[in-house]
């Protein structure tokens, strides 16, 4: 897709907006708020989530004005005020808005794929000309490539070969900036280092930890917390991270369809198909990678997490997870670093009773 | 030979010494102010004169509270919950669950023989429930912080403030004491309204009926506190002579018990070296 280096970039606000269309039309997706995350007041009320709330002062500040325009998915209301406000402000860029409806079954995947024809027109794709259907092709294929990487290194991580987690979290932050092509050579790469190195041991006791948040811009100082304090993040189920990269696209006879299908059919965001699916899957993942301690980063803003955290107090530990939420989770404060450091004290004994009964 | 225990927290920090049989053998707090540094020193070398001792006589010291990675004369840090649990249960023995309130947090933890950590809740970042909320609220009553707990017993009736948040629990305050309502029975709502809240944190560890209940931190001198939250909580609760200094003298067995285990040539014995539970 050399067509998107260099291109104009378009922003992407949530995971309901296919970067596949994005990239077809001729730009380069850039996710909303850009990083570095910005540091000006944000006009959004401080009761919305944080991603919305920075991508309102980035808008405020100017800072998305180099962006061809903005697509923001109708996931939540924060989103529809965070429309709103692009609308509203002078010089701000052209907003496209993306349908993301509650399910992914029959009628629901019908009205998602009307929203994207309309998007798709939006953006100057004509999808009656068989060229544009042939790049549409060829974007879904770049962005399925990164998938695949993504999901062969949790395959690593799974089988508990090293990887540098800082290493991972830049490609993983790169997938936001990069063109796809550059992005799943990164991880390939990281991929290939991993196969090379021998199944490794977690350090003495280490606690095996499954993080769960909506956004994490910087999550290395958080891992390293955690590392520091004797535990170790295995893997990240964020809405703003890695979650955006699970499930394939694959072939279909008509792309759009299977784009809409790839996007409502993911693993579960908590928004969709019910809170008890979304435990289930959290669940299995904690399983699927030996963690049996989940550290939950809540956006009090997020109303979608709030109500899924009051079911996970009472699912979690039933299936032998300890949990453990709390709001600064990713940039940990004093008292959050004592939850912590004590949480995984605990954890670590259990765990050191479990392989005594075992 | 002595063991010290030093916990540095938002409002205080306290000293305590133990011997090698355990003995609490002196005791220190002070205010913690700006500077931890200074304020650990100084607790500490006010615990050691009062004994006569000296900084030599301290064989091994464990750190802990909100500012124990500032304290230059530790060896090792522990988080408050192991060392109150710890210290609770030192008193206590019979202790199963410690409630700790002090001026920025406030904690419920389920203790094992011996004070092992079974399970721990803690606030997050809200001061509803901890010390700060009486703090101001004392601030707009206009009375001494010490004086909450005689004011609320002489309370004639009940009245309940409802706001949880501290900041609209002080405009409630302010519109009861606009209303005509003495000082007494709003100081007894805000008892009330503290125990509300901690309760349930505390039922995030346990479960009705609560026994072998210790109370400890700075909160703990409030006996209207207490009284509210035995009347909620339906049970007794145990509040040692000096709640406030239970963390250091956690922090002083543990302290006591590391040097041992180093001796021994064991690897530790405190929590965080996974040889005791830990606490959330």
């Amino acid at each position: 897709m050399t067509k998107a280096v260099g291109a104009d970039a378009l922003g992407w606000t949530c995971a309901y907006v296919p970067q596949e269309i994005i990239l077809a039309a001729g730009y380069l997706p850039r996710r909303v708020p850009l990083t570095p995350a910005g540091d000006a007041p944000s006009p959004l009320p401080a009761n919305l989530c944080r991603p919305v709330r920075e991508a309102a002062a980035q808008a405020a500040a100017g800072r998305l004005s180099g962006l061809a325009g903005v697509a923001v998915a109708d996931a939540c209301n924060p989103a529809r005020a965070l429309a709103d406000l692009l609308n509203g402000i002078p010089g701000a860029p052209p907003l496209f808005w993306v349908p993301a409806p509650r399910s992914a079954r029959g009628e629901a995947v019908r009205f998602y794929l009307r929203g994207l024809r309309r998007f798709a027109h939006d953006l100057g794709l004509d999808l009656r000309r068989p060229e544009t259907e042939a790049r549409l092709r060829r974007a879904l294929a770049e962005c399925d490539r990164v998938r695949r990487a993504y999901a062969e290194l949790c395959r690593l991580r799974r089988a508990r070969r090293a990887i540098d987690d800082g290493e991972l979290q830049r490609a993983l932050a790169g997938l936001e900036e990069l063109p796809p092509a550059a992005a799943a050579r990164e991880l390939e790469r990281l991929a290939a280092d991993a196969r090379r190195r021998p199944p490794h041991r977690d350090p003495n006791g280490a606690v095996r930890v499954l993080l769960v948040a909506n956004f994490l811009p910087h999550p290395v100082p958080l891992l390293e917390t955690v590392a520091a304090l004797g535990g170790r993040v295995v893997h990240e189920d964020a809405c703003h991270r890695g979650r955006l990269f699970l499930g394939l696209a694959g072939p279909a006879a008509d792309p759009l369809e299977a784009l809409a299908r790839r996007y409502l059919r993911r693993p579960p965001c908590p928004r969709a198909e019910g809170v008890a699916a979304r435990l289930g899957y959290l669940v299995r993942l904690a399983r699927d990678f030996g963690a049996r301690a989940m550290l939950y980063c809540l956006d009090p803003g997020c109303a979608t997490q709030s109500y899924e955290l009051a079911a996970a107090r009472e699912a979690l530990p039933a299936a032998g997870i300890s949990l453990l939420a709390a709001e600064d989770g990713d940039r940990p404060g004093a008292a959050t670093r004592t939850r912590l450091e004590a949480w995984l004290s605990l954890a670590r004994h259990r765990d050191a009773q479990g392989k005594g009964a075992a | 030979m002595l063991f010290a225990g030093t916990d540095v927290g938002s409002v205080s920090t306290e000293v305590a010494l133990v011997d090698e049989s355990g003995a609490l053998l002196s005791w220190s707090v002070v205010a913690t102010g700006p500077r931890h540094v200074q304020a650990a020193e100084n607790a500490m070398s006010q615990a050691l004169s009062r004994i006569g001792a000296g900084p030599s006589d301290v064989g091994f010291c464990v750190s802990t509270g909100y500012g124990r990675r500032n304290v230059p004369f530790s060896q090792l840090e522990v988080t408050e919950i192991a060392c109150h649990a710890r210290g609770a249960a030192a008193l206590h023995p019979q202790t199963r669950l410690v409630i700790d309130v002090g001026g920025q947090d406030s904690k419920a933890i389920r203790v094992g023989p011996g004070g092992r950590v079974m399970e721990f809740a803690m606030n997050d970042k809200c001061a509803a429930g901890t010390g700060r909320f009486l703090e101001v609220m004392a601030r707009t009553l206009e009375v001494e912080l010490a004086d909450l707990g005689e004011l609320g017993s002489r309370a004639t009736r009940r009245l309940t403030i409802s706001s949880m948040c501290t900041v609209f629990a002080e405009s409630e305050v302010i519109s009861r004491i606009a209303e005509g309502c003495t000082k007494e029975d709003i100081v007894r709502g805000l008892h009330l309204a503290i125990a509300e809240r901690l309760f349930p944190l505390i039922s995030r560890v346990g479960r009705p009926p609560f026994e072998s209940v210790t109370m400890t931190g700075g909160v703990a001198k409030n006996r209207g506190v207490v009284a509210a939250l035995e009347e909620r909580l339906g049970c007794t609760i145990t509040v040692p002579d000096e709640p406030q200094v239970v963390g250091a003298l956690g922090a002083a067995l543990l302290a006591r018990a590391e040097f041992q285990a180093r001796r021994a040539g064991s690897g530790g014995a405190t929590p965080e070296r996974g040889d005791e539970g830990g606490g959330r």
